[in-house]
């Protein structure tokens, strides 16, 4: 057990590693720099003089390999540098962006679910009857639709008909002013929960068909318990388990993925840092929030890992 | 009827502008022209006199008119009459109706509405995203000026930003005693701030009264290019400008500039909103650190206190209470810019919720939408955009080093149609010098019947197609035009590479243009290279009215934006000449043939298409200033709306918003 | 490591579910009927193919073509205040922008006075080259990787599944945005890419269905028999994985597509082509007025996704063994 549950994390950080490696070099690889970034419209009157003065302000100038291995050294000691754009420390930049990636991440699984278990299940019960067909069409029809596409109906409605506060400029945590933060969070976490619900529906659907044919529930309606109880009791409760394992390693992805939707709301979170720092080359910026999604995404999977190594001898051996 | 008098009407106020800015050009080295611009210069030397009186005489045909002008106005109007071309001024004076005398009735009443600003309020606006800098000296991008030009002063500032109408900011007037010296009397009385992050920074000097050594410290180091450690600098953007100085006298409270050579442009530069007065100690003493932009190490002299500014979360300004300009001016008690929306849609949200108060956005459509949405409470402006739309062709290079080539593009450019398509119909087309600096422009109606710009763009595309055709551009397979992923990121221009493509493909009946993006990223190194593919894009050429900086930047052997390599031994005498000739109409005139030859070349590769005009939406109770009930400035004019702008927190639309909490003092 | 939580890698009996025997049609016709759902998103995705192509005669219009009329308001040298007031004084000639619906134009005209069907149907060009091409590209490449990984196990298995879990580490459409940016951004490139970003997914399904048919007896068998391990891999592990191949093939579909309008929408996707990502972008700014292109391009999108992933649903429900029959 120890050996496997060594094995798994030096393979976690192996990955995380490279990670790391693979962002440092994309964002470098990409044509132009911060300094020619940040010139921006003023393209006419940018001289080579100054784009030089500015590479050297950045530490853009020196070899790639020294880049690297300065990196790679103030990383190991959690050293993530200065954001070019604000200047702000990258901590600093994390730190502030990570809790509204949670919040809305947080939102978008509550929507999902709340969607998700009673739509699986229905469709379950009712499998191959009309209902069934239109439930997960639905589904379907809401993974199907762009969130962009959606949210900017939803958003156009809201303005049209004056529905609510969008609070785009005070981005208040839920923890300030619920009030304000729910409505900005709103359509959001409605679009994005929507395009999420099919997965989890179709994975808890498919559980309860298996669950559905088990003996044990042939055994519980045999006895005469009502339907309902025989569902929701036995059923439900052993096909909602592996679902909610598999929702739990999805939420490091949710929090990095949601970078439409961020930068539609302004809403400051992990997945607009990676897009402005991608489109500013602001170079530790984006090594660093892509690391960091990556801990996450990485640190998840290892817990469920051993705690599978631990439930089931098999896995261990694969 | 009413529609043709008002068209004449219009035509009259145009005509009224040009000729204000023909007297300002001469303001540049007359003190006739500085006595009409109101800056109470007493040293009048006897010719301009003389030229005042004489003006006086041939104008007094005119006196029903000038009978209802306000007396400043008037000395203007007179100016205008006489040099406006006889065909309109005749029209001109037929078209003195009693409708004209109600409009000016008008003006005059809004003119008293005006005087009655309210005090107190916070403006709220969006701000930019990237500031490199807080040392304005060291930039060439124009965010960091929204910021520091309500927080610092210029030696000049522009009362009237398209006309080049100068007043006194820290020089509280001037003199120009020969064509090569510039006497700047400095204000009574101004001091730096002395509270706030700035101003209890330890290398700072807060309180500390202006002097003349803070004016000739600033002008040092720009044309020296050097810091205070002695290392020269790359990135003083206006060196160039401050390298016409050749030496600097201090007398008392003034300072007096000797000028390298005669240069009628000069004293219009003292307003570029770049020029911004720093402080050499604060300013001197952090230049080891000055891309770390913080409020801390940004002091000023100017209308307002920086109090915060943290790019990508929130700036904040608040009313310097020891300002030269109380208690007339600044009328607002701050100001806050919240971080870039880098959606359109989130903008406009925070617009239409009052989270903002003004907005706006590369489609006119959506300002459009906006303001039927908010009929009752918001206002239109539209303002000119400086930054010019162009399409280059390397000309400096084969293929198109055969200017017929790039003639032939120049002419198929369909100017007209790409302002339809990307701009809503809202902007003019321009020729090498921009309809914005109309002192200087070719004419709109000469426009229309030049090739390139006709009104008959078949007639242009026949010959286009001609010219194309005998260089053999059909032989010359795909090319790729490259639009900037900046100007195609914002969805209202997003299908830009393919309309470009297109206009081309129809006009020469091909299918060799193919539209792409670029990042400035790529783009910026190659024109420094000069090896630059086909580009469409805009251009920040425009930074003074005077538009004989930029012809001789664009168009003269080894100037700095001389991208296509441009060596034409008649256009350098004539803008050499230009630039020092003191007489306007001779000035124009020769300006005005460069254009015409540099058009008849295909303008070498530097194909001037048009400035679009943007429109901005307000709220009523946001009281900006601008030139006209709607139309706002063509240039860059922040300095002026940190003295004018004010809120009317009576007015029904007002924002029941709290106060914005910024960082206090 | 995490495949054990993936619902849809299961070991598989007999892959040839669709009996090859009784003739396409019929078990088409079988299909269809068992199958409501995905066989109306076999009908959509049909559809679209048919629409991409002939998008060439059904267009009406050339998609760029850009569509004007005179003027009869043109007025010669405007003053701001008076283009402000109406902006259609400027110009001689007027672009035919946001045309409603009906008549020549079926979807109506752009801001940029072009045809929107014409634009719509040339969209699905894109589209449908982006989903099948990406998702050929990744099941092609998880498929060698997925086999070299299972062949050769060990250190070189070890570190391609951490080269995989890198890939996965990342937000997909973080890495596609990334990736498209390297090279300039033609149809191929943002393909190619697209397919490059999905590999992670293919290769782990792939790797893990081959592990399993490799511990199965027959392979076993066949091992017995002394038959080379290529030959076991061409001859019997391969037939055996198609089943997985299918589902990988039709399930990532819509995801590319998705992604491929996501990127657009962001102004990153591929150049000089009509693409529907783009269209809802473009519209978006004037949506309450002129909502017609981004309705269709959004709606576009939302179909062919919605056929692809009805088609790819009913797919895995007949290949999958543990669902099947349920």
């Amino acid at each position: 057990m120890q050996a496997y549950i060594i094995r798994r994390v030096i393979g976690a950080v192996f990955v995380v590693f490279l990670v790391g490696t693979f962002s440092f070099f994309a964002i470098r690889v990409l044509p132009g720099d911060f300094a020619t970034a940040s010139l921006g419209l003023d393209a006419g009157s940018a001289s080579a003089e100054n784009i030089q003065q500015r590479r050297a302000d950045l530490g853009l100038d020196k070899p790639i390999g020294e880049q690297y291995a300065v990196w790679l050294w103030d990383t190991v000691r959690l050293d993530l540098g200065d954001s070019f754009l604000t200047q702000n420390t990258v901590w600093y930049e994390i730190g502030r962006s990570l809790p509204y990636s949670i919040e809305l991440g947080v939102l978008i699984m509550i929507v999902g679910f709340t969607v998700a278990i009673p739509v699986g299940l229905l469709s379950a019960i009712f499998q191959d009857k009309l209902a069934d067909y239109t439930l997960r069409g639905l589904a379907i029809l809401a993974l199907a639709a762009p969130v962009f596409w959606t949210a900017a109906i939803a958003s156009l409605v809201v303005l049209q008909w004056d529905l609510f506060l969008i609070d785009v400029i005070g981005q208040p945590h839920l923890w300030e002013d619920p009030e304000r933060a729910i409505t900005w969070y709103l359509i959001p976490m409605f679009a994005g929960g929507f395009a999420g619900t099919a997965t989890t529906m179709r994975l808890l659907r498919s559980q309860m068909l298996e669950v559905l044919r088990q003996d044990y529930v042939r055994t519980a309606r045999a006895k005469g318990l009502r339907e309902s109880v025989v569902i929701i009791r036995h059923a439900l409760r052993n096909a909602l388990l592996p679902v909610l394992t598999v929702m739990g390693v999805t939420i490091a992805t949710i929090i990095g993925s949601q970078v439409i939707l961020e930068n539609m709301f302004n809403i400051p979170g992990i997945g607009n840092k990676v897009l402005t720092s991608l489109f500013a080359r602001d170079n530790p910026v984006f090594q660093s929030v892509v690391l960091i999604i990556a801990v996450f995404t990485v640190l998840t999977n290892l817990v469920v890992d051993i705690l599978y190594g631990v439930i089931d001898p098999r896995i261990r051996l694969s | 009827m009413s529609e043709r008098s008002y068209w004449q009407r219009m035509n009259r106020k145009r005509m009224s502008r040009r000729g204000i800015l023909r007297a300002s050009a001469r303001a540049g080295v007359g003190a006739a022209g500085l006595a009409l611009v109101g800056c109470g210069d007493d040293d009048d030397d006897g010719q301009a006199v003389t030229q005042v009186q004489q003006q006086q005489q041939q104008t007094t045909s005119q006196a029903q008119q000038q009978a209802m002008q306000p007396q400043q106005q008037q000395a203007m109007q007179q100016q205008t009459q006489q040099q406006a071309d006889a065909q309109a001024m005749q029209q001109q004076t037929q078209e003195q109706t009693a409708e004209d005398q109600a409009e000016q009735q008008a003006m005059q009443q809004q003119a008293m509405v005006a005087s009655t600003k309210k005090y107190g309020g916070w403006i709220v606006e969006q701000s930019a995203n990237v500031y490199e800098t807080y040392d304005a000296q060291r930039t060439v991008a124009s965010p960091v000026l929204q910021v520091l030009a309500r927080v610092q002063s210029k030696i000049l500032r522009f009362a009237n930003p398209d006309t080049g109408d100068l007043v006194g900011d820290l020089a509280e007037t001037w003199e120009l005693p020969d064509s090569t010296t510039v006497v700047l009397n400095l204000r009574d009385g101004v001091s730096w701030h002395a509270e706030g992050p700035g101003a209890n920074h330890p290398a700072a000097a807060a309180g500390r009264a202006l002097t003349t050594e803070d004016i000739v410290w600033n002008i040092d180091r720009q044309r020296n290019k050097l810091l205070t450690s002695g290392e020269e600098a790359g990135n003083f953007g206006r060196s160039a400008y401050w390298g016409g100085v050749a030496s600097i006298d201090q007398v008392d409270n003034s300072v007096s500039l000797n000028l390298v050579e005669p240069d009628a442009t000069f004293v219009q530069g003292f307003a570029n909103e770049f020029n911004l007065i720093n402080q050499p100690e604060l300013v001197g003493g952090t230049e080891d650190q000055y891309t770390e932009v913080d409020a801390s190490k940004v002091i000023g002299t100017g209308p307002n206190i920086l109090t915060r500014w943290d790019p990508g979360e929130g700036i904040s300004a608040v009313q310097n209470p020891n300002f030269y300009g109380l208690p007339d001016k600044p009328h607002l008690d701050g100001w806050v810019w919240v971080q870039t929306f880098q959606d359109p849609n989130a903008y406009r949200i925070a617009f239409e919720q009052k989270q903002v108060d003004s907005m706006t956005d590369p489609d006119p459509n959506t300002i459009l939408a906006i303001h039927d949405d908010l009929i009752d409470e918001t206002y239109l402006t539209y303002q000119g955009v400086a930054n010019t739309v162009a399409i280059f062709t390397p000309s400096n290079k084969a293929p198109w080093n055969d200017l017929r080539l790039t003639r032939a593009i120049d002419l198929a450019t369909n100017r007209r149609q790409l302002i339809q398509q990307l701009h809503n119909g809202l902007g003019k087309v321009s020729g090498p010098v921009s309809w914005m600096q109309e002192a200087w422009a070719i004419p709109q109606g000469d426009l229309e019947t030049t090739p390139g710009y006709r009104v008959d763009k078949d007639a242009d595309i026949e010959e286009a197609r001609a010219l194309w055709n005998a260089a053999g551009g059909p032989e010359l397979g795909q090319i790729d035009w490259v639009t900037s992923e900046l100007w195609a990121s914002r969805a209202a221009w997003s299908a830009t590479p393919g309309i470009i493509a297109e206009m081309f493909n129809q006009a020469f009946d091909t299918d060799q243009f193919n539209g792409i993006t670029k990042p400035y990223l790529e783009i910026i190194p190659s024109w420094i290279a000069k090896d630059f593919d086909p580009f469409f894009s805009w251009i920040p050429n425009i930074e003074i009215p005077d538009a004989r900086a930029d012809m001789i930047g664009a168009f003269t052997t080894g100037a700095g934006s001389n991208y296509w390599d441009v060596s034409d031994p008649y256009i350098d005498e004539t803008l050499v000449a230009a630039k020092q000739e003191l007489d306007y109409e001779t000035a124009y005139q020769m300006v005005r043939e460069v254009q015409e030859y540099v058009m008849e070349r295909g303008q070498f590769g530097r194909s001037i298409c048009y400035n679009y005009i943007y429109p901005w939406i307000g709220y009523n109770y946001n009281k900006i200033e601008k030139k006209t009930d709607e139309e706002g400035w063509n240039f860059l004019a922040v300095s002026l709306q940190a003295m004018e702008h004010y809120l009317d927190l009576d007015d029904p639309s007002a924002a029941t918003r709290e106060a914005p909490s910024p960082v206090p003092l | 490591m995490t495949q054990t939580l993936d619902p849809t890698v299961v070991p598989l009996r007999d892959p040839t579910l669709l009996d090859r025997s009784r003739g396409a049609a019929r078990s088409l016709a079988r299909f269809m009927r068992g199958k409501p759902l995905g066989g109306s998103g076999l009908i959509v995705v049909v559809l679209f193919i048919l629409v991409a192509l002939l998008a060439g005669v059904i267009q009406r219009h050339d998609p760029d073509e850009i569509f004007e009329t005179p003027n009869p308001d043109y007025k010669a040298n405007p003053s701001t205040l008076e283009l402000a007031r109406n902006p259609d004084i400027g110009s001689p000639v007027l672009v035919s922008q946001f045309e409603e619906p009906g008549g020549d134009h079926w979807f109506g005209t752009d801001k940029f006075g072009r045809d929107i069907w014409s634009q719509v149907v040339h969209g699905a060009r894109l589209s449908l080259i982006v989903g099948l091409g990406a998702s050929v590209i990744a099941v092609v490449g998880g498929l060698i990787i997925g086999m070299i990984s299972a062949y050769y196990a060990g250190i070189v298995d070890l570190l391609i599944q951490r080269i995989v879990d890198m890939l996965q580490a990342i937000p997909f459409l973080v890495l596609v945005l990334v990736f498209t940016q390297i090279t300039e951004r033609s149809v191929f490139n943002v393909v190619l890419w697209l397919g490059v970003a999905g590999l992670a997914i293919t290769t782990r399904l792939i790797r893990s269905a081959v592990f399993a048919v490799r511990e199965s007896e027959f392979v076993l068998a066949a091992r017995v028999v002394g038959a080379s391990d290529l030959r076991i891999m061409v001859r019997h592990v391969l037939p055996n994985v198609v089943a997985v191949l299918i589902i990988a093939f039709s399930i990532g579909i819509g995801a590319y597509i998705l992604a491929e309008a996501s990127i657009s929408f962001l102004g990153a996707g591929p150049q000089g082509i009509p693409s529907w990502g783009q269209m809802v972008q473009a519209g978006r700014g004037s949506l309450d007025l002129h909502p017609w292109q981004t309705v269709f391009a959004g709606g576009a999108i939302m179909l062919i996704v919605l056929g692809f992933n009805l088609l790819g649903d009913a797919l895995r429900d007949v290949l999958d063994p543990r669902l099947r029959g349920a």
